[in-house]
């Protein structure tokens, strides 16, 4: 008897091929009406976009979980291999954040003292929460990720995402149950920045690379590989400072950004609310402490 | 599978419930590029898996993959990715309207030929992403990420069809 092979079994239905053809047409002058509708009125689309995601995001948080289950596993066969390596890696490390804390402290009082001697506001802490990444619809020209937490979760348009160290973008999609989070290397990504140490401003803009590029720079200002790049925050929906990465190329004028955050493999995205917001408690910032450093181990 | 004269109701159930696989696996498909699966650039290169699914199921069995199929999911595509909405609605339409009629020159050959004729089609719908896209924004992104996609889709046609797509297609009622 033969081999049944993958095409051979099946006959198919005779066409409708009048109706087919119908439908292709009028479907694909559909879609370029899309196209063009998309164009111009851009936040209709935005707002099918995030239904969508609503629609979706609790199938894509429970297709999470395995998935977490295999990559953690992997993490851990991968690591078994370089222990020793891996545990004389952090003992370094961990001695020289050791000194970087002490500095750090020591600072934090000069601060302190400064700021109540000038009269400065304390400034509270960002609010944090923690989304998890449930999808990555990257595609070939948007660099986005989708979070599973919305407007529920008290999330809101244009609230900076972090991941762990640094940021990796902000909200420009809000649903109910699902955000999208543009990352920091889009195409349309623009964020202000100051130069940490000149103070000089300027603008992040992502052009779908993975090294963000610095526009609007003045002419004069001076930049060189692996100064720190933070956010200038006056625009009043993001944070002042949060890190951004730092000075890894100049090439003719062009300044190249190496994101801190691994915008590679996000798992959890925390969302910073807007200072803004948290001003408006400030009763609320001495009774969680006095700072940033308040809890770590002495 | 040997139809008995008067079917029960749920063999017909079953039946039915059986044409509707290669929408739902090419559903699948789609959802599974966006889906953080941990591996580096995953999502920035987006291998086009539900292309390759439109593709297989408008040649080989044109009457599950209508072209109101093919434009749905082309449109579910756009708006989970976040790319221009439309434009994976009409690259899907016409992969489906230019494959449903190659079926008497694919079907039944060597696989091998279905495989050359997708190179064309990735190609081709590689190429009309990247037009679309620099109309859209004017903005020339670099060409070089749309050719590591078309390549990935090239090499990954023959992945995608012999671990999902044909073993699918195997159980499919014969139309």
């Amino acid at each position: 008897m033969a081999q049944r092979t993958a095409f051979s079994p099946n006959s198919v239905a005779p066409p409708r091929a009048f109706g087919d053809r119908f439908a292709s047409i009028i479907l694909t002058l559909a879609a370029v009406a899309l196209i063009v509708m998309g164009r111009i009125d851009p936040t209709m689309v935005d707002r099918a976009r995030a239904e969508t995601a609503d629609f979706f995001a609790p199938v894509l948080a429970m297709v999470q979980q395995p998935l977490a289950i295999v990559r953690d596993n992997m993490a851990v066969t991968r690591g078994l291999f370089n222990l020793a390596q891996e545990n004389e890696q952090l003992r370094e490390e961990n001695a020289r954040l050791k000194k970087w804390q002490a500095t750090a402290l020591q600072l934090e009082a000069h601060d302190q003292v400064l700021r109540g001697l000038l009269n400065v506001p304390k400034t509270a802490p960002p609010i944090l929460r923690t989304e998890p990444v449930i999808a990555e619809p990257g595609g070939l020209y948007v660099r986005s990720v989708l979070v599973g937490g919305g407007a529920h979760d008290g999330l809101a348009k244009g609230q900076a995402a972090m991941a762990g160290p640094g940021l990796i973008g902000r909200i420009t999609e809000i649903g109910a149950w699902s955000a999208r989070v543009l990352l920091i290397t889009d195409l349309n990504s623009r964020i202000p920045v100051i130069m940490e140490g000149t103070r000089t401003h300027a603008i992040l803009a992502g052009d779908n690379t993975s090294h963000p590029y610095l526009m609007y720079l003045p002419k004069a200002a001076t930049v060189s590989p692996g100064d720190r790049v933070v956010t200038a925050g006056h625009d009043g929906v993001f944070p002042t400072g949060l890190a951004v990465g730092r000075v890894s190329s100049i090439d003719n004028g062009e300044i190249r950004i190496e994101p801190v955050a691994d915008l590679d493999r996000l798992e959890y995205v925390e969302l910073v609310d807007n200072v803004a917001q948290s001003a408006l408690t400030p009763e609320l910032a001495p009774a969680e402490g006095h700072g940033f450093f308040e809890g770590t181990p002495p | 599978m040997v139809a008995s004269p008067h079917p029960t109701v749920l063999h017909r159930l079953d039946q039915n419930a059986r044409r509707l696989l290669p929408t739902l696996i090419s559903f699948i498909l789609g959802i599974a590029v966006v889906l953080p699966v941990g591996l580096p650039h995953w999502g920035e290169l987006a291998p086009p898996l539900l292309l390759i699914s439109i593709f297989y199921w408008s040649t080989v069995r044109p009457d599950l993959m209508p072209p109101t199929a093919a434009f749905v999911l082309g449109l579910f595509q756009d708006l989970l990715t976040g790319s221009p909405l439309g434009v994976g609605a009409l690259i899907m339409v016409l992969t489906q309207w230019i494959m449903r009629g190659q079926r008497r020159y694919l079907a039944n050959r060597p696989f091998f030929l279905m495989w050359a004729a997708f190179a064309p089609v990735v190609l081709i719908a590689g190429i009309l992403d990247w037009i679309i896209y620099a109309l859209l924004t004017f903005h020339i992104v670099p060409a070089m990420e749309a050719l590591v996609r078309i390549v990935l889709g090239f090499f990954l046609f023959p992945v995608v069809a012999w671990v999902v797509l044909i073993p699918t297609h195997r159980t499919l009622p014969v139309g």
